[in-house]
């Protein structure tokens, strides 16, 4: 949704949405901004292996 | 007087006051921080908000925290004192409060397994304090979430550009975050691409305005709050603050460079105007009775006006909060919230109070810079209508100072002729720097109001347990805060001071938060010398190096607060003596009784 929003709606109109209003592109690249923060993580798990892996060897507990 | 001269004077200071203070004194002697201990990251890690970070990350996430408006707009509007007198204050209170407040708040902290400096001061003030610390540092911080959560939208509604950078930056921090965690590429290379992508970033937004309405970004912004103050801290926030720390890091950099290609030419301010200000210097809204009186004495009323500069309470609710919980080595510390406060004073004094202290007088810079009034004019300057820095409101008095002294400073590289063209490029870049951190405090905000809010109620975990986790729930705790603060940074209505303006809910109260927040200074850094004292065991001279400055800036913001009282708030509408002076008035009165329960703890103390 942002890059529809940033590389075909602004180059083609010169700006996402309209002054002044709440329009369709506006919502899209709002929507896609808040999804694009919770995607990644939803996807990766909430602790990388590297970090994991980093703290049980520091601790000497099994997490 | 030469820019050079105080640039020098005021890095030397920093340098001395790091090594020996900080250093020697603080970390060795005081707390005697020790890298073999395991901190709280690793002891209690979680994944989400105990995780060690590296020690320039955290300074990055730190620093970005502590640095919102506070340290610019605070200095720029003490300027109507003169340029000394405000530097006196942020190298006085930098090094001997904020930066021993900010720095013991987070090993405290760390010494408590990560809890809020309002917990620990159960430990050495009783029960009663640590709840009601707790319950008004969390007020606090959703009075904060109401004004930054206006703040930003607002920005993002008048420059579109803005939001459009915003919007940008996010997924390239996430990026950053994803190249060091989970593909364990090494930090600088890391950066570099960050970087890169960041100033591409920069340079699209300028071509790509994003519109929406002041009430869609209200509601846009409020749900990122809630997502990134829930979601974990190696995911956004690490990155995102450590990037933006570049930014600033960018804007102080060109602030020390001005002076050097400067030598020659001298400041045109009064190093003091006169020792007391008009009351609009300390918050009484443009327009009522006080705000043209003779009532901000500089003592003590100064730290009413620079806050965050100097010192902040809100910078210890940040250290015991994300901070000290993602601290990896107690040797850390130092460099984060010893030097942390200290960049932020040289934010104040050297890209705020030492600019405008040399192009003050407009006519007289131009002249001794041999710059003509037409060009000044084409660079949007009419010296007639303002013949200085002072005529200007705090914000544009700090940009246009910026501007105008880097575009001096480089004009002498490329050519007086472009002095115009430099000016607006260097005020334009002052501002968005000035803007940036809005985000960064929205996010940090609810975070610390989630840490707040469960300790707050720690006391059901044994008594109702399935309740307990319901309301402590991460998602649930970070609702809470930034619906109140949506709820009153939503709706408008006619300012009761001047009805033809419109102002959001939330201005009835915010005036308040200038002198709850110092006075929440005072009190943490009070606790901390507790702390120090009772649980350290640190007695004799070196104990007095807090207590002095402790009760110091007790007395000082109290007298400021019933100053306030007295002189300012009788003469406010109605609404706002409902707002701004109750709370004020309970502050106060929680501010007694929060030196009692310190002299108890004192006493007990010294008995043991």
């Amino acid at each position: 949704m942002i890059l529809y929003e940033l590389l075909y709606v602004n180059l083609t109109v010169g700006s996402i949405g309209k002054k002044g209003a709440i329009t369709s592109d506006a919502v899209l690249i709002a929507s896609g901004f808040l999804l694009i923060l919770i995607g990644p993580w939803l996807w990766l798990g909430e602790v990388p292996v590297a970090i994991r892996k980093f703290i049980e060897a520091k601790t000497g507990k099994k997490l | 007087m030469y820019p050079i001269l105080i640039l020098l004077i005021v890095l030397l200071i920093y340098g001395v006051a790091y090594i020996l203070y900080g250093k020697r004194l603080l970390e060795r002697k005081i707390v005697k921080a020790d890298p073999s201990r395991l901190t709280p990251a690793y002891e209690k890690f979680d994944g989400v908000d105990y995780v060690p970070a590296n020690k320039y990350v955290l300074y990055g996430h730190h620093f970005a925290s502590i640095a919102g408006a506070g340290p610019i707009i605070g200095p720029a509007t003490a300027l109507a004192w003169g340029w000394f007198l405000p530097l006196l204050w942020v190298l006085f209170g930098n090094i001997f409060i904020g930066a021993v407040h900010d720095y013991t708040a987070i090993m405290a902290s760390v010494r408590h397994g990560g809890v809020s400096i309002m917990t620990i001061s159960e430990n050495v003030m009783g029960r009663k304090a640590r709840y009601i610390f707790l319950a008004y540092v969390w007020f606090a911080l959703v009075l904060v979430l109401a004004a930054f959560l206006s703040v930003a939208s607002g920005i993002y509604a008048d420059i579109p550009t803005a939001a459009t950078l915003a919007i940008l930056y996010m997924p390239i921090a996430l990026l950053f975050g994803i190249l060091v965690y989970k593909v364990g590429i090494n930090v600088k290379l890391a950066t570099l691409i960050s970087l890169i992508l960041v100033v591409v970033g920069i340079a699209y937004s300028f071509y790509a305005p994003t519109y929406l309405t002041y009430e869609g970004w209200v509601i846009v912004l409020a749900l990122y709050s809630i997502i990134a103050a829930a979601l974990p801290v190696w995911y956004l926030l690490q990155p995102r603050d450590y990037l933006n720390a570049y930014l600033l890091w960018s804007f102080v950099l060109l602030a020390v460079i001005a002076p050097l290609l400067l030598p020659v030419i001298r400041f045109t301010g009064p190093p003091i105007v006169n020792f007391v200000a008009k009351g609009g210097v300390i918050g009484a809204p443009s327009g009522s009775p006080p705000a043209g009186a003779d009532i901000a004495w500089f003592w003590p009323t100064v730290p009413l006006t620079i806050a965050c500069g100097a010192l902040s309470g809100f910078h210890s609710v940040v250290g015991s909060g994300t901070t000290s919980k993602q601290l990896s080595n107690e040797l850390d510390a130092l460099l984060v919230g010893y030097g942390g406060m200290l960049t932020e004073g040289a934010v104040s004094s050297l890209a705020v109070i030492l600019p405008a202290a040399l192009v003050w007088d407009f006519a007289a810079i131009a002249q001794s810079a041999g710059l003509s009034t037409d060009l000044l004019l084409k660079a949007g300057l009419n010296i007639t209508a303002t013949p200085n820095i002072l005529r200007l409101g705090a914000a544009p008095r700090f940009y246009t100072a910026y501007g105008f002294a880097q575009a001096l400073a480089w004009s002498r590289l490329f050519g007086v002729e472009v002095f115009p063209q430099l000016f607006v490029g260097f005020r334009t870049f002052a501002a968005w720097a000035l803007t940036s951190f809005v985000l960064t405090t929205l996010d940090t905000s609810n975070r610390l109001a989630r840490f707040a809010w469960v300790e707050m109620f720690d006391w059901l975990k044994a008594r109702k347990p399935t309740i307990h986790k319901l309301i402590t729930n991460r998602w649930i705790a970070s609702i809470i805060p930034i619906v109140l603060g949506a709820v009153m940074a939503y709706p408008s209505l006619p300012d009761p001071i001047d009805p033809t303006r419109v102002i959001r809910a939330y201005s009835i109260i915010w005036p308040a938060f200038a002198g709850t927040n110092q006075l929440l200074a005072a009190l943490a850094l009070l606790t901390s010398t507790l702390w120090v004292y009772a649980v350290l065991k640190v007695k004799g001279a070196s104990s007095f190096l807090m207590l002095i400055p402790a009760m110091f800036l007790w007395v000082t913001v109290t007298l400021a607060l019933i100053i306030w009282l007295i002189y300012v708030v009788p003469y406010l509408p109605g609404l706002y003596i409902a707002g701004t002076g109750t709370i004020v008035a309970i502050s106060v009165a929680l501010d007694f009784l929060l030196i009692v329960l310190f002299a108890r703890g004192l006493k007990a103390a010294r008995i043991k």
